[in-house]
């Protein structure tokens, strides 16, 4: 089964996606940038859902540290963010992102997605 | 002193006064070089032309004095050029130029006595063109400058009216009332040039100051277009986040009908109707802002007593109070009656800083209400009776960098952000409200730990 990180400081949003996910994924839910490179430094993912407006570190600067890294260059990074502006959308593919999905999403794009993504690779 | 007292004068009557005489001072410097060259000519044709009929001695020790003054007045030109000093250092350079056009004008002067042949009236006239040539080139070269034009020609031209006077007959008195007139005339074109110049320079200004005008307006449109792009960004981002909530889980309970129990499908229209409030406080709280902001909500300013709000407050806090085991302890060291505001808007105030105080508080703790008496300044200067108010907790405190930001529409502290969060207009709506009273609202730290957010309420409203 895949492990999927997710960060996003909303607890309603962490709730959505592990209803979307838990049944074919191993979810994990951390709460802002920092936890979640904690987290990653512990154990590396096979795919980071990452929210954008988050405290201590944002979703961009994660990204870019974690594409700086040796360690986590190549880690599948799909970003979720209710920031739905084109600036917004270069600035995370630019930080490195595979991926940029905008709130609101339907449950079924985001399991869809991630299918897409893991048998294209 | 009384220099120092005209000058202020001055500069209060023109704000662009030391820019006008630094312009006026440069211009003067730099096409100073043609009338050296010209004035030196000058003195050798008066030389050479009155060399037989002048003892020879006197005309060559008048040349060497010219000379001199002539050599210090390029070295300032030149040194002038060189440095090309900005508008303050200008004025000395002014008082420079002016001595030094005493002095050529005091040497010319004496030059017209010595090379003034009595009784020969061809020479006296050689003598006569040489100088009114002198005086109307100045007219053209130093006229910026009024003051040192004066200094230059009037000794020279004067002394050469009176040299005529003195001789004393029917021509040389009628040469010598010529000689006054054309005086006047050339300092009457010389100050026509001064008046032109001067509203040149004028001109000049007020366009510089007219574009510096229209580039910062169109700064501040910029910067007032990028506020509102950042504004709509925050807002579409956080009107996606409860209604992500809502569209997910009526999808969830869509696609699980009759899949899963009661309980769950329960948590889903929990979580659907929590969403839907949080939209409904942040479109609220949106409208209140707009209105306050358009200046469009009517403040019902009336006498009350803060003591009544404070505690209306706490007892709609009392069961999170409670839940939460917080204390709250009153500090009050003034009479907190008679207070002119709008009940209800204030309360709104004291209730989101609470909220707030309770929200990043920990538990079990103390939250203190303190109010003293004080003074608030308006916007000129006068002090009025005012209340400070101030909630302090004993939280995490907020940043340094952010004790300014959080009052920002959107922003929240970095510290107190994954806590559970507001719509972040709150204390945006609470500055529209205390600015609206003419007030004043801040954050600062408390000694030991945790955040002071304090406001100050005039006792009556000033009048505008």
């Amino acid at each position: 089964m895949k492990y999927i990180l997710a960060a996003d400081d909303e607890p309603v949003n962490r709730e959505i996606i592990e209803e979307i996910l838990a049944d074919d994924y191993e979810v994990v839910c951390v709460e802002d940038g920092l936890q979640c490179l904690q987290s990653i430094a512990k154990r590396v993912p096979d795919m980071l859902l990452l929210d954008v407006a988050m405290p201590v570190m944002d979703g961009f600067e994660v990204c870019k540290k974690l594409r700086s890294e040796t360690s986590t260059r190549d880690l599948p990074i799909f970003m979720v963010s209710g920031f739905a502006s084109t600036e917004h959308i270069n600035k995370g593919l630019q930080a490195g992102a595979n991926k940029y999905i905008t709130k609101p999403f339907i449950p079924c794009d985001l399991l869809k997605a991630l299918d897409d993504f893991f048998r294209n690779i | 002193m009384t220099q120092s007292t005209d000058s202020t004068a001055q500069d209060l009557a023109d704000p662009h006064q030391q820019r006008i005489c630094a312009t006026q001072i440069r211009s003067v410097y730099m096409h100073f070089t043609p009338a050296l060259l010209g004035t030196t000519l000058a003195a050798f044709f008066l030389v050479v032309l009155q060399w037989p009929v002048i003892e020879s001695d006197n005309l060559l020790l008048w040349l060497i004095l010219f000379i001199g003054i002539n050599l210090f007045r390029s070295l300032l030109v030149f040194r002038f050029v060189r440095l090309n000093p900005d508008d303050a250092v200008c004025c000395h350079w002014g008082r420079r130029f002016f001595i030094s056009s005493l002095l050529a004008g005091l040497i010319w002067a004496m030059g017209v006595v010595i090379a003034f042949p009595p009784d020969n009236l061809t020479y006296q006239l050689t003598l006569t063109v040489i100088i009114i040539g002198l005086g109307a080139g100045a007219t053209s070269t130093i006229s910026m400058v009024m003051a040192s034009f004066i200094v230059f020609v009037f000794p020279m031209m004067f002394t050469l009216m009176t040299m005529f006077f003195i001789e004393n007959h029917y021509t040389a008195n009628i040469i010598a009332v010529a000689i006054g007139l054309t005086l006047l005339f050339v300092t009457r074109g010389a100050k026509n040039i001064y008046d032109n110049h001067l509203q040149n320079i004028r001109l000049q200004i007020q366009a510089e100051v007219r574009e510096e005008a229209l580039i910062n307006a169109r700064n501040e449109a910029q910067k007032a277009n990028l506020a509102k792009s950042e504004f709509l960004a925050n807002m579409s981002h956080e009107l996606r986040t409860p209604l992500h909530g809502i569209l997910s889980y009526a999808k969830f309970g869509i696609d699980k009908l009759g899949m899963v129990n009661e309980e769950k499908l329960a948590k889903y229209f929990t979580q659907i109707n929590a969403s839907g409030m949080r939209l409904k406080i942040l479109l609220d709280d949106l409208l209140d802002l707009s209105k306050l902001e358009a200046g469009k909500m009517v403040m019902d300013m009336h006498q009350t007593s803060l003591t009544h709000i404070v505690s209306t407050c706490v007892n709609e806090q009392e069961a999170l109070l409670e839940k939460c085991q917080l204390t709250i302890h009153y500090d009050y060291a003034t009479n907190l009656s008679d207070i002119d505001c709008d009940e209800n808007r204030i309360g709104q105030v004291i209730m989101n800083l609470l909220s707030n105080a309770i929200k990043f508080s920990p538990s079990p703790g103390c939250i203190t209400l303190r109010a003293q008496e004080t003074e608030i300044n308006n916007i000129n200067g006068k002090a009025y009776p005012a209340i400070k108010f101030s909630i302090i907790d004993q939280g995490p405190g907020v940043p340094d960098d952010e004790k300014e930001l959080i009052f920002r529409k959107f922003l929240q502290s970095s510290k107190t952000y994954c806590a559970e969060k507001g719509t972040g207009l709150g204390l945006a709506i609470c500055k529209e409200i205390i600015d609206a009273h003419q007030g004043r609202i801040w954050c600062e730290d408390f000694p030991i730990q945790g955040a002071v957010f304090s406001f100050l309420l005039p006792r009556q409203q000033p009048q505008n």
